[in-house]
């Protein structure tokens, strides 16, 4: 069924690719979201990907699920959205966790903070292990899946996914 | 988001639950709607192939097809053009006879060339055969020329003949 519809989007079936935009802009949103943290820059990167993916769906094999295709198309356009807005990614682990114990207490942080802490903890991971992190606990993909989608091997992923885990159970640890 | 089966540990648990402390926002359907409808906006148009760029398969059937229909229009073109040439040099006969030796066979056989009569409304209507020795012959008369076959009557049949014409209502063949 899914390789009916992309076929027929490779041959320029506009109701294929709308098809495929509508089965994808969930994931894709929501790890543009995470990666980000701001829901008008997720629709912004979601349409960038998505235009990438239907002009380049030619190139897509086949050999992996188009979803796959897509994370990959939308991690690195996140990683380059992120660079060219600096502002993003200069958010320390440690900054995080000195302002959250700085600015109230555990029991009484508000919702709004508690979200500020999860977008904080995020971005104080490296890009590619935000991503990698995301595409685990978030949209549940498997290692190999998150290897291919971010194009590295399945033992590096396990790695930083570790170290990442580490990393935040650090402020789940005191906030959570 | 993906469905696996993945079981994730105690502190992975507590890293989904964190994550929900912050829920990725939902999309409206008009803003699904607006963003396939901008991602296409930016999508060319496909033109539609020529037959040159078409798939082999189609290409050779395409060929092969055009050969047999031009082959067998040359046959068809061939044909009629033989039958063109013959019943041009029978009119030409037929109006190069002389009015003064018109004999009776020869306006039967010029009505029938002018087509103010058929060959075989002259075997079934006009000749002295019966219908079910007609059924038998039919197709010796029809294959013959009826040209030859009139001129073997005589003078007083032709005349029979196109007394019977008359009263049956075909033009005057004084004015054929």
């Amino acid at each position: 069924m899914e390789s009916e519809v992309i076929k027929k989007a490779k041959q320029g079936d506009r109701d294929a690719m709308a098809q495929i935009i509508r089965n994808n802009q969930e994931n894709v949103f929501a790890l543009a979201y995470r990666m980000t943290g701001s829901r008008e820059d997720a629709l912004d990167i979601s349409q960038d990907v998505f235009v990438k993916a239907i002009k380049g769906i030619k190139k897509f094999k086949g050999k992996s699920a188009i979803s796959t295709w897509l994370y990959s198309i939308t991690a690195n356009t996140c990683k380059d959205f992120l660079r060219k807005n600096k502002s993003h990614q200069d958010v320390e682990l440690d900054n995080v966790f000195l302002r959250s114990q700085i600015e109230s207490p555990i029991d009484n942080i508000e919702i709004k903070d508690r979200r500020r802490l999860v977008r904080d903890a995020l971005e104080s991971l490296p890009e590619g292990v935000r991503a990698a992190f995301i595409l685990r606990y978030e949209n549940e993909l498997q290692i190999d899946d998150i290897a291919e989608a971010l194009g590295k091997a399945p033992g590096t992923i396990k790695a930083q996914l570790h170290d990442a885990v580490k990393r935040l159970r650090k402020i789940i640890g005191v906030e959570v | 988001m993906e469905h696996s089966n993945n079981k994730f540990t105690k502190q992975e648990k507590e890293l989904k639950q964190f994550l929900h402390e912050d829920p990725i926002p939902g999309l409206t359907q008009f803003e699904v709607d607006t963003l396939t409808q901008r991602v296409l906006g930016q999508i060319p148009k496909t033109e539609k192939k020529k037959w040159y760029q078409w798939q082999p398969a189609y290409r050779i059937g395409i060929t092969v097809v055009s050969i047999l229909i031009a082959v067998s229009f040359l046959i068809t073109d061939f044909n009629i053009d033989n039958n063109e040439n013959i019943e041009l040099s029978e009119l030409e006969s037929s109006y190069f006879i002389d009015m003064e030796d018109y004999e009776y066979e020869e306006m039967v056989v010029e009505a029938i060339e002018v087509g103010s009569i058929s060959e075989s409304d002259i075997i079934e209507k006009l000749l002295p055969v019966d219908k079910d020795e007609l059924f038998d012959l039919e197709d010796e008369y029809i294959d013959e020329d009826i040209d030859s076959y009139i001129e073997d009557i005589d003078e007083d049949e032709a005349d029979r003949i196109l007394r019977k014409m008359d009263e049956l209502g075909y033009p005057d063949l004084q004015e054929v």
